[in-house]
């Protein structure tokens, strides 16, 4: 009975002891880091800094990794696996309000209201036709929102006058062409898809909510997040990545055409001259921005103003969290 | 010792005991930061989620749990419906048999999840599709089990009753259905509980219902307690649906009760 008890004893330290050595040697070089993202078009500076070695000037080895929907890019920084992301602010608000400090919020490095919308198939062509019909979007995205204010906008309960269909971001376009719902909304690129279709009627952007017209913002801004452990490790480190983050988000705003042919083959799979024209509507804030930017004026007022409606309104976040407290700017060499 | 059967009541008082150390375990471990609430909220937090998802306002738990096993009950019999018969057929016919065993060889194999795109094309994003998810994902099972269960019939039984003039309809009622019953009820159990997996691939997306949408739903909102209200209540419902399985079981079959003196 004690031999046998002394061997499973012996294995499971055996595998612990294995486990623990596999995870000590994986640690990545301290100059390595993984950003995590998707094919949206506020990666681009990171994609640019990849390219044009902006990174390795810097003496970084950066690692490009695709996760798609920003809760999860928001879990792999909180895991300690992936160090930078830029993600949607709704997503991490959620987390603040869930009590995850494992991050800190570093920045919004564009603008780029116009990209989302409503679009309806044939037949309808306002928003008193939705009444009873199918809207398809992922649920907790930035389009969660904005469905529900131009909703609300136009007299409609988004949980009475309609039903709500939760699906992926890349099923969107396939699953409204096939007419199984009746309106959708998405981001570019999925957007054009679905407005490029016959007969489609778009009915409202995020430029006719009343976050746009209140703050000049889209419903969800992209927000810039860093690993806090990662950074509070070595912040003269942490310091050097923003400084060249930024650097290359500057040559992208100077050099938006030159940008886009270099990145998209590589990082987005859409045609070179919609992009060319989608990219034109970008608003680029640079490191100096964020000084004006991540303040009460600034987008700090909006985040409040979605806290408020994530939790009275939709009631998905248990509390409004201080996210002041999350914010970061001491790493940014201005 | 070693090998030695506890009674009932002991078992029950064990496994008691290991579950209360194992809860205290990881509520203190919460309590004292060692793990962050939210990577792992601590049980009693979980309670007080589930308790909100039962009572408050919009209580959506039971609800759910009503959807979700309702979906993986109809795809579950439909496999059931088409599965045992056509396993039956191949279990007894080699021809049948030879002829469809690279289909299903194909089809077994492949997960629940990648079917979501082409049912969602196919039939849209209502009920029909989270069905045709179950079904797809449990068929191949139900129809592997019930062929194996049928040959696995003594050949020499189904000898006899042929020399005895008995037709194959009653070969099959009185010979095969006795004889693989057994085998074949283990099989559907296992079926069923991979059934459940497959619904929660079916309420990922195209759904706003169900224990698997809210899963996902909690997931973008970052809520980890009601991710593990949803998991531990898949757990619960399998739990009560796997005794009720076990109770028409021993109704099938009385004579194994009885031989194995349970």
């Amino acid at each position: 009975m004690k031999t046998w008890l002394f061997r499973i004893t012996s294995v499971c330290f055996s595998i612990i002891f294995l486990f623990f050595s596999i995870s000590c040697n994986d640690k990545s070089s301290s100059n390595q880091v993984i950003v995590v993202g998707s094919q949206w078009y506020g990666h681009i500076p990171v994609w640019i800094g990849i390219e044009k070695g902006i990174f390795k000037k810097y003496g970084f080895d950066v690692k490009w990794q695709f996760i798609g929907k920003s809760m999860d890019r928001l879990n792999a920084i909180s895991s300690g696996e992936a160090h930078f992301a830029s993600l949607g602010e709704i997503a991490m608000l959620s987390a603040m309000a869930q009590g995850n400090t494992r991050f800190y919020w570093v920045g919004n490095q564009d603008i780029a209201p116009g990209f989302e919308g409503l679009v309806a198939k044939e037949g309808i062509t306002s928003f008193e036709q939705l009444k009873g019909k199918k809207i398809g979007f992922p649920f907790g995205a930035s389009v969660d929102i904005t469905c529900r204010l131009l909703l609300k906008q136009h007299g409609l309960d988004p949980n009475k006058d309609v039903r709500l269909v939760n699906l992926e971001v890349g099923d969107v376009p396939s699953v409204f062409q096939t007419g199984r719902i009746d309106a959708a909304i998405i981001w570019e690129p999925g957007f054009s898809k679905l407005a490029s279709i016959d007969g489609a009627t778009v009915l409202g952007m995020d430029t006719d909510t009343e976050v746009y017209k209140k703050f000049g913002t889209m419903t969800g801004p992209d927000v810039l997040i860093i690993n806090k452990a990662w950074s509070d490790e070595d912040r003269l480190r942490a310091k050097r990545f923003m400084k060249a983050y930024f650097e290359s988000l500057k040559w992208v705003d100077y050099n938006s055409e030159e940008a886009v042919k270099l990145i998209q083959e590589k990082y987005i799979n859409q045609d070179l001259s919609l992009i060319q024209k989608n990219i034109e509507k970008f608003i680029w804030h640079d490191i100096e921005d964020q000084k004006r930017i991540m303040t009460d004026n600034g987008i700090f007022g909006q985040a409040d103003y979605i806290l408020r409606i994530l939790h009275e309104d939709m009631k998905v976040i248990p509390n409004k969290p201080d996210f002041r407290k999350w914010v970061n700017l001491d790493i940014l060499s201005f | 010792m070693e090998g030695k059967e506890l009674g009932l009541w002991r078992s029950s008082v064990i496994g008691a005991i290991g579950l209360l150390v194992f809860l205290s375990l990881w509520e203190a471990l919460v309590r004292t930061n060692v793990i962050d609430p939210f990577f792992l909220p601590a049980p009693t937090q979980v309670i007080d989620k589930a308790i909100q998802m039962t009572t408050a306002k919009d209580a959506v738990l039971l609800t759910d749990i009503k959807i979700s096993a309702t979906r993986v009950l109809t795809g579950f019999l439909l496999s059931v419906l088409v599965g045992v018969p056509a396993g039956l057929i191949m279990g007894m016919n080699s021809v049948i048999r030879a002829a469809i065993n690279p289909i299903i060889s194909i089809i077994r194999p492949l997960p629940a999840l990648s079917w979501i795109p082409l049912s969602m094309l196919w039939l849209g994003i209502d009920e029909q599709q989270k069905y045709a998810i179950v079904f797809m994902g449990s068929f191949a099972s139900i129809l592997v089990y019930t062929t194996d269960a049928t040959m696995r019939v003594d050949p020499i039984l189904r000898r006899a009753a042929m020399n005895l003039g008995a037709s194959p309809l009653q070969i099959l009622r009185y010979v095969i259905l006795p004889g693989a019953l057994p085998d074949l009820l283990t099989g559907l159990k296992v079926v069923f509980a991979i059934a459940w997996t497959c619904v929660i691939s079916a309420e990922m997306v195209g759904a706003n219902s169900g224990l698997g949408f809210r899963i996902w739903t909690a997931k973008e909102w970052s809520d980890t307690g009601q991710v593990l209200v949803g998991m531990i209540s898949i757990s619960v419902t399998m739990l009560v649906l796997d005794i009720l399985f076990r109770g028409l079981e021993r109704v099938l079959l009385p004579y194994q009760r009885k031989t194995s003196g349970t």
